[in-house]
This record gives structure tokens, C-alpha cells and sequence, in this order.
């Protein structure tokens, strides 16, 4: 007690701050428990006594876990590929791998079904191959679908990656390891607390997604979460599979910690080293052939077939219109929660460092609810608290950038905790020791240090921002639209050719953020 | 002394999420002062309108009775449900004075949560029948057919099955349908009413044995027909038009409208309701009012090919005259049968 007193009183604001966030994340939690409770016999027992209630959890549970396990399957390698061999192209393969991530999930779904639906031209090419794809509706479709999420695990590797020193590669190298073996007994511990966190994500989102499971008929929990939301009797129930889906996200994170493993104390050198390259020899075309192909299946695909949809229309003469406001909006929206929610992203980290584990702990838990529950979840509990107790906010932008504070945080956070979990502690105190006050050294020297995370942690944020619908929908402005909004405004009316502008400026927004992206090899070691 | 003062962090996140906070604000303008360069008079009026109708489809008609009347509008489009939960939530808070719902089922749940003011007689009188509500809360605007839409590659005109050829083993997986859409769930409802609960199972049961291909909305299933990956949907008619207008007169899909008086010739109606918490009911009757002008409905005939709820206007001639329909006499918002529809949904194992 006194301890935990006293370090209150050296770091006021630190606690301050989290115990603020942390009540703000444990909103879409509390509405869920009042309402469980107001309507219990409605919400609770119908879902208990439901015999579909036990298999749609256990796939919506497998599903996570499978498509996280693909999404870090697809990354390792990728980030790998991509940081430090002689890949062809690997600089802009660094980042044009992560582009998947900017394709919303309403656009993907379309995509999808497109290419590889029954008269899908992907699905034609393959068949004249001699290889008979599985049926779109169903796991094969909504596996794929979910799968332009996978850069969620990637952006934590490269961030990893990037922060790690090449002289214990090389050393390992120089004892004679294969470099299978010294990627497995010194890489690879130091990426494993990365791709858990990453792989926490993509599953995470798959418990929330909607747009992918009701397209390709695949019934999650929240797939039915929606579903009783789009008429008047089903409405309690949504409470009660909500707060079913809060348990598998208990047992995501115990899967997780199980996962992470026990993060290795890192053995950052002050300087660092370039990376070497190293040679793939006669793999460096069927690697780059790999990596080529996750771009023009995440990337080139999708935006060829908005074009082509584009183009479709305006021969037939449908209609387009400007979205330049839109497009100003999104942008100012996604870098706003970008800055805000990366900024608040590095409190638990510090609060670890300061020694509270279990504050920041209870925060990071706490936070995770409201990016796990499906998005109207999150959007109507913030409704039910803004109208109660901050009506003058409810319907303005900072409840809006609230909204997706409370649904990003946890983006932010997992990039970020991984990014300083790696900063040697040992640094803090000798720089402590030299007189500089606590602050100072995360400032100047904990918090530079682990700049690739933050980046990656707001890049995630911004494209999540810009992608956005439900709380967007809910809680923006009156009379306010952006991208995503205007994109599924028009597709759900069938205006693909008006929806086609707004898709693809979204995927140059986030290109931008990419190109700015930092690059310590660019630069001489600090 | 460790008395560190945090300064320095804090003060650079405030600085971050201020300048984040007015960058945003400079570089977009916000949307009242957008509109306001429009000469309005000093105290305009203005009211608040959630619309679950789609901006594509509403929009241009919304501005132009801010046009005509001076009345701003302050919008907030999104799904028809959701923004009934929305109201719901907001309880004696709502900001909302209108609420346009792409389906009056939904209009029907607020009514009978008591969230609905009355209409009075002079608007409820513009509509007929079953296009308004029987406590007198909500009013139809405008209605999109029940058809069967089907692939003219792979069906020809005059072999269109009726409802109950679909169960047969001829039409096994050929068929098409979105059991989870508000307009699927209203074409049932007219069926327990005019057929019975018992009649509408066994047609459900029937269904389901024939694996019918589900989809989530009209858009993607109207798109399959379209495309000759699936031979025939139940939908709803305006979608075709709209894909005809993407990808031109060369689509190989028409609409079937059953024009027999029963459940298939189904109309849903898109209606408004003023909420019970709106201070501005004369305002927001004005706009109901507009909405039922013959230049308002032939707008929504004409643009968005649907059909008028005010009766007498003229449509365009690629749509069937309303009076050529032949709607089963079925009220459109009632809950009650609307919940037996969804029960019945859930008890075949068609909907989760």
C-alpha cells in the first residue's frame, strides 16, 4: 500500500492517466453488465438454453485462431524476406506487404466473391489449372477474406526486426550456425513476443468483423450480434452472445501470454549495426515471386477491380461525385486518433516500466474489450454514457475520436508495449544514475529508441481510423461523412461506380502514411 | 529527491492532441458553417433527421426542402435498425426530431415503445390503407416491390416458377434469397397473414430441404443473378434498375412481379415518424409533409424507381403502375406477425 502510495506520488500524472483511459475502455464492458442485468432473463438464459450458442463459439473461436495463426504464418516469413535478405525490390516490398491492411473489410468481402465466386476469374484461372477451389461461401471465402487483416501481425515483426541489433546475427553466424538455426536460436526469440501481440490482433479483429462473415455466410458470435440487432426481438440477446465473445477474448489472452512466452531480456546494443543482406542464392526469385504475389493478391487485385468497377459505370453513364470533404475529413480523422491514441498507447508500457505491472495490466485487459466486441456494440454503449453523463460531448468530435480511442486503443498498445519491452531497463537506470529524472530518460532515450514501434503503432490506428464504420456512423458529427461512410453508403445501394473514388482514395491515404514511414538503415546509427 | 515532475510528457501529449484537434479543425471546415454560406434567415430553423434511408437515395430530395423552406437539416444517415437502437439508447436524450426509416417495421417498434409522437389527421390523410400506421405514429412514403428476379439466360419469361414451384426438386439450388433483410421479413409476415403461421412453416421447411443460396442483402444477390451464378432471387424490384444503371442495358436479369394478391406481391414501405422527445413537431411535420408533395414522391418514382405512397402520381414508364401490382391488403409495420416471422426464421434454423 504504501509502495503503491508512494509511486503514485512520484508519478501522479502517469496514474492519473491510466486510471482515466482505463474507465473510458471499461465503457462498452459496463454497458454490456448493466444491460446483462436489466435484462437478464432476456439477454442471458435465451443464449444459455440456445444449442447453436456453444458451436457458433467454438467457431468463431476457431476461426480467430486460425486465421491469426495464417496471418503470422504469412508475416514471419514476409518480414523476414522483406528486412534482411537480397530480395529484389525488398525497400518497397517493406511496405507495399502492408497495404492489405488499408482494403476495408465491406470492400474485400465484394472483392472476394468476385474473384473467386462461382464465376470469379480467379477461380476460372485456377480450374483451367487443374485445381478445383473450395466453394467461396463458407471458410475458404471468409478465411481469405480476413486474411488482407494479416499485416496487423506484420507491422510488429518489421518494427521488431527493425530495432534488432545484426551483430548477434553475425556472431551467430560466425560460431558456425546454419542460418536456419540462427534464425530459430536468436531471431526468433525476440520476435515471439511480437507475433503473439500481432497475432492477438488479426484474432481480435476476426471475433469483431462483420462485413466477411455475413458476406461468405460464416456464423460468428458476432455475425449473430448483428443479426439481432437488424430487427426489434433480438435486441436483449445481443447482450448476452456480447458478453459470451468477452469470454473467448479471456481466452485469446490466455492463449497469448502462453504464447509470448517470457519476452527475453534484449540485448540491444547502444549502436547499431546495418543489417547485411543475406543471399538467397537461387531462392531470391521464387521469394520475391511469394512476396510479389501477397501484394497483387492484397493489393493490386482489389484496386484493379475498384477500376475496373470504375470504369464499368462511367461507360454506362452512372453517376460519380466528389468526395474531396470527405476524403479532408478522413484524412484529419485518422491522423488526429493516430497522434492521440499512440500518445495514450505508451502509458501502460511506462507504467510497467515505473514498476506497476498491475495497473498497466488491468488497462491493457481493460482496453481490449472494446476493439474485440463488434463495432455497433462499442458505438451503442457509448451512445447509452455520452447522452447520460456528457450529453454536451455526445454527437461532436471529441466523442467521436473517444469512440475510436476506445475501439483502437489496443492496436496502439501491443505495437507500442512491444517496442518498449525491448528497451533494455538497464538504460533507464543508468541514465537515472547520471542525474536525469525519470521522465527525461523515456523521453529522451526509451521513447526514440523504440520510434519504429510507435510508428507501426500509429500507423495501425490511422488505417483502422479511416476504415471505421459503426461508431463513425453512430457518433460523427451531424452532417458529417468520410470515406468509409460514403463507401458504404453507396455499395449498399449498388453504386459501385460512386463508391469506386472513395475506395481508392482510401487506399492511397494510406500509401501516403507508408511512404513517411521512418527507416533507421536510411539513416547513419545514432 | 525523485519528486520528478511529469511535465514534460504530458504537456507534449496535450500539445499533440491539440494540434491534432485544431489541425483537424482548420483543415475542415465544419459542416454547419459549410451549409450556412447559404443565405438563411437570421433564427433559422432547424431540425435533426435520422435517416436510415441511404443518402443516394434521399439526399438530393433533403436538400431541396432545405431549399425551399429555409429549414436546415441536420443529418445522420445510417442502417435503418441501427439507428432505432440508437434512438433506443438515447432515451429522453434524443437529439433526433425525424426519423426516415428505409423499412416502417422498424418505425412500428418505436411506436410501440412509446417513442413516437401522433401525426395528425391532415398528414395521415395524404396515404391510404395499410401505408400508415393504425395508431396513427408513422406514415409510409414510398414502397419497393416483392419480385422474383431471374437470369434471362437461364430462364425464360414465361417459366418463371411461382413461390411454391421454388420448393421443388426442379428448382434445388437455384434460388436465391436473404432471409436476414427487413423486406424478406415483411413479404413473410404478409404470408402468416394471409396463409396462416402453419401454411408459412411448411413453405419455409420446404424452402430450406431445396438449399436455397443466402445472402445478406439485395445487393449481392441481385449482383449474383445478374452475373448467371445463381438462376433466380427473391428480392426486392429497384435493385436491377440500379445495376442496369452500373453496368448498362446489357444485364441479363428481369424482374418477375407476381401481380397475384398474395405475399409475393408484397410492397415494403420506407416511412418517418416524428420522435416523442422532439421539441420542433410543427418543423419536423413540415418535413413529413414534403416528403408527400406530388413533387417529392414523383422524385423518389423517378430517380430512385420506386413507388409512391401518395396515390395518383405518375410513374416512370420502365415501372409497372402501382394499381397493376395487385398487393395482398396486409399492414406493413405490424410487429406482432413480424415477430412470429422471425420466430419461425429461427425455429426452421433458416436465421441463427
Amino acid at each position: 500500500m504504501s509502495r503503491a502510495y508512494r509511486r503514485l506520488r512520484e508519478q501522479p500524472l502517469l496514474y492519473a492517466g491510466g486510471i482515466v483511459i482505463g474507465l473510458a475502455c471499461f465503457m462498452p464492458l459496463a454497458w454490456l453488465v448493466i444491460a446483462g442485468i436489466r435484462e437478464a432473463d432476456q439477454a442471458i438464459a435465451p443464449v444459455l438454453a440456445a444449442s447453436s450458442t456453444l458451436p457458433i463459439a467454438l467457431r468463431s473461436l476457431g476461426l480467430a485462431v486460425g486465421v491469426a495463426a495464417l496471418a503470422v504464418a504469412i508475416s514471419l516469413p514476409l518480414a523476414w524476406l522483406t528486412h534482411a535478405t537480397n530480395l529484389p525490390g525488398r525497400a518497397a516490398f517493406r511496405w507495399l506487404v502492408v497495404l492489405p491492411l488499408a482494403i476495408p473489410s465491406y470492400i474485400s468481402g465484394f472483392v472476394v466473391v468476385a474473384l473467386l465466386g462461382p464465376s470469379g476469374s480467379l477461380r476460372g484461372l485456377a480450374s483451367s489449372l487443374g485445381i478445383g477451389l473450395p466453394d467461396v461461401y463458407g471458410t475458404f471465402g471468409v478465411v481469405i477474406a480476413l486474411l488482407f487483416m494479416f499485416p496487423l501481425a506484420l507491422l510488429p515483426l518489421q518494427a521488431a526486426l527493425e530495432d534488432l541489433d545484426a551483430s548477434q546475427w553475425e556472431a551467430a553466424r560466425g560460431l558456425g550456425l546454419s542460418p536456419w538455426l540462427a534464425f530459430r536460436r536468436v531471431i526468433w526469440p525476440q520476435l515471439r513476443m511480437p507475433a503473439a501481440n500481432g497475432g492477438l490482433l488479426v484474432a481480435l479483429y476476426v471475433l469483431s468483423d462483420f462485413g466477411a462473415v455475413s458476406l461468405l455466410r460464416y456464423p460468428t458470435l458476432s455475425y449473430v450480434i448483428y443479426l439481432r440487432y437488424e430487427n426489434p426481438f433480438g435486441r436483449s440477446e445481443s447482450i448476452g452472445y456480447a458478453l459470451l465473445l468477452m469470454l473467448l477474448v479471456g481466452i485469446l489472452f490466455g492463449l497469448h501470454r502462453w504464447l509470448a512466452g517470457r519476452s527475453s531480456i534484449p540485448s540491444r546494443a547502444s549502436t547499431r549495426r546495418p543489417w547485411p543482406s543475406i543471399p538467397l542464392g537461387p531462392w531470391r526469385w521464387p521469394a520475391a515471386l511469394v512476396a510479389g504475389s501477397v501484394v497483387g493478391l492484397g493489393v493490386l487485385l482489389p484496386i484493379a477491380s475498384t477500376l475496373g468497377w470504375w470504369l464499368r459505370g462511367v461507360a454506362a453513364g452512372a453517376p460519380t461525385f466528389p468526395v474531396a470533404k470527405e476524403a479532408v475529413w478522413t484524412l484529419g480523422l485518422g491522423l488526429a486518433a493516430a497522434l492521440i491514441i499512440t500518445s495514450l498507447a505508451i502509458l501502460p508500457g511506462l507504467l510497467t516500466r515505473a514498476g506497476s505491472r498491475r495497473v498497466s495490466q488491468l488497462l491493457r485487459v481493460a482496453s481490449h474489450s472494446g476493439y474485440a466486441l463488434p463495432g455497433i456494440v462499442v458505438a451503442l454503449a457509448l451512445v447509452f454514457f455520452a447522452t447520460r453523463v456528457a450529453l454536451p460531448l455526445y454527437q461532436t468530435l471529441p466523442m467521436l475520436l473517444i469512440a475510436y480511442g476506445v475501439r483502437f486503443l489496443p492496436l496502439a498498445i501491443q505495437n507500442v508495449d512491444a517496442g518498449l519491452e525491448r528497451q533494455s531497463r538497464r538504460l533507464d537506470d543508468a541514465a537515472r544514475s547520471l542525474g536525469r529524472t525519470q521522465w527525461r530518460v523515456w523521453l529522451e532515450v526509451t521513447l526514440p529508441a523504440a520510434a519504429p514501434a510507435i510508428f507501426a503503432a500509429g500507423l495501425t490506428v490511422f488505417v483502422s481510423t479511416i476504415k471505421e464504420l459503426p461508431a463513425t456512423l453512430l457518433l460523427a458529427p451531424l452532417n458529417t461523412n468520410t470515406l468509409a461512410t460514403r463507401i458504404w453508403g453507396w455499395t449498399s445501394e449498388a453504386y459501385f461506380t460512386a463508391a469506386a473514388a472513395p475506395a481508392l482514395i482510401l487506399v492511397v491515404l494510406a500509401f501516403a502514411l507508408l511512404v513517411v514511414r521512418p527507416d533507421r538503415r536510411r539513416r547513419t546509427s545514432p | 529527491m525523485r519528486l520528478s515532475p511529469p511535465r514534460h510528457l504530458s504537456t507534449l501529449i496535450a500539445l499533440l492532441a491539440l494540434t491534432a484537434l485544431a489541425g483537424c479543425k482548420k483543415e475542415t471546415p465544419a459542416p454547419s458553417s459549410a451549409t450556412a454560406e447559404v443565405e438563411l434567415p437570421a433564427k433559422a430553423e432547424s431540425l435533426v433527421v435520422y435517416s436510415g434511408r441511404n443518402e443516394a437515395l434521399v439526399g438530393p430530395l433533403l436538400k431541396r426542402f432545405e431549399e425551399e423552406t429555409g429549414i436546415k437539416l441536420e443529418l445522420r444517415y445510417a442502417n435503418t435498425a441501427q439507428l432505432a437502437a440508437t434512438i433506443l439508447e438515447e432515451g429522453a436524450n434524443s437529439p433526433a426530431d425525424v426519423f426516415y426509416a428505409q423499412d416502417v417495421s422498424t418505425l412500428g417498434l418505436l411506436e410501440e415503445r412509446g417513442r413516437l409522437a401522433p401525426l395528425p389527421q391532415e398528414v395521415l390523410g395524404k396515404v391510404t390503407g395499410t401505408t400508415r400506421s393504425p395508431e396513427g405514429k408513422w406514415i409510409g412514403i414510398s414502397g419497393r416491390a416483392r419480385v422474383l428476379v431471374y437470369n434471362t439466360d437461364k430462364v425464360a419469361a414465361d417459366e418463371v416458377p411461382s413461390i411454391e414451384e421454388l420448393t421443388t426438386p426442379a428448382w434445388k439450388g437455384r434460388v436465391a434469397w436473404a432471409p436476414e433483410n427487413a423486406s424478406f421479413q415483411s413479404f413473410l409476415v404478409a404470408m402468416i397473414e394471409k396463409e396462416g403461421v402453419e401454411k408459412t412453416r411448411a413453405w419455409l421447411e420446404a424452402m430450406k430441404k431445396n438449399e436455397p443460396r443466402a445472402f445478406p442483402s439485395n445487393v449481392p444477390l441481385v449482383a449474383a443473378v445478374a452475373k448467371g451464378e445463381i438462376d433466380v432471387g427473391l428480392a426486392n424490384h429497384y435493385y436491377l434498375y440500379r445495376i442496369r444503371g452500373e453496368q448498362g442495358e446489357g444485364v441479363k436479369a428481369e424482374n418477375h412481379y407476381y401481380r397475384n394478391g398474395k405475399a409475393e406481391s408484397f410492397v415494403s414501405v420506407s416511412g418517418a415518424g416524428i420522435l416523442d422527445t422532439s421539441k420542433k413537431a410543427a418543423t419536423a411535420q413540415k418535413l413529413i409533409e414534403f416528403l408527400l408533395t406530388p413533387e417529392s414522391q414523383r422524385y423518389l418514382a423517378q430517380a430512385n424507381f420506386e413507388f409512391p405512397a401518395v396515390e395518383g402520381i405518375e410513374t416512370p414508364h420502365s415501372l409497372p403502375p402501382v394499381s397493376s401490382l395487385q398487393r395482398p391488403d396486409v399492414s406493413a409495420g405490424s410487429l406482432a406477425n413480424l415477430e412470429r416471422a422471425v420466430t419461425l426464421l429461427r425455429e426452421t434454423g433458416i436465421l441463427l
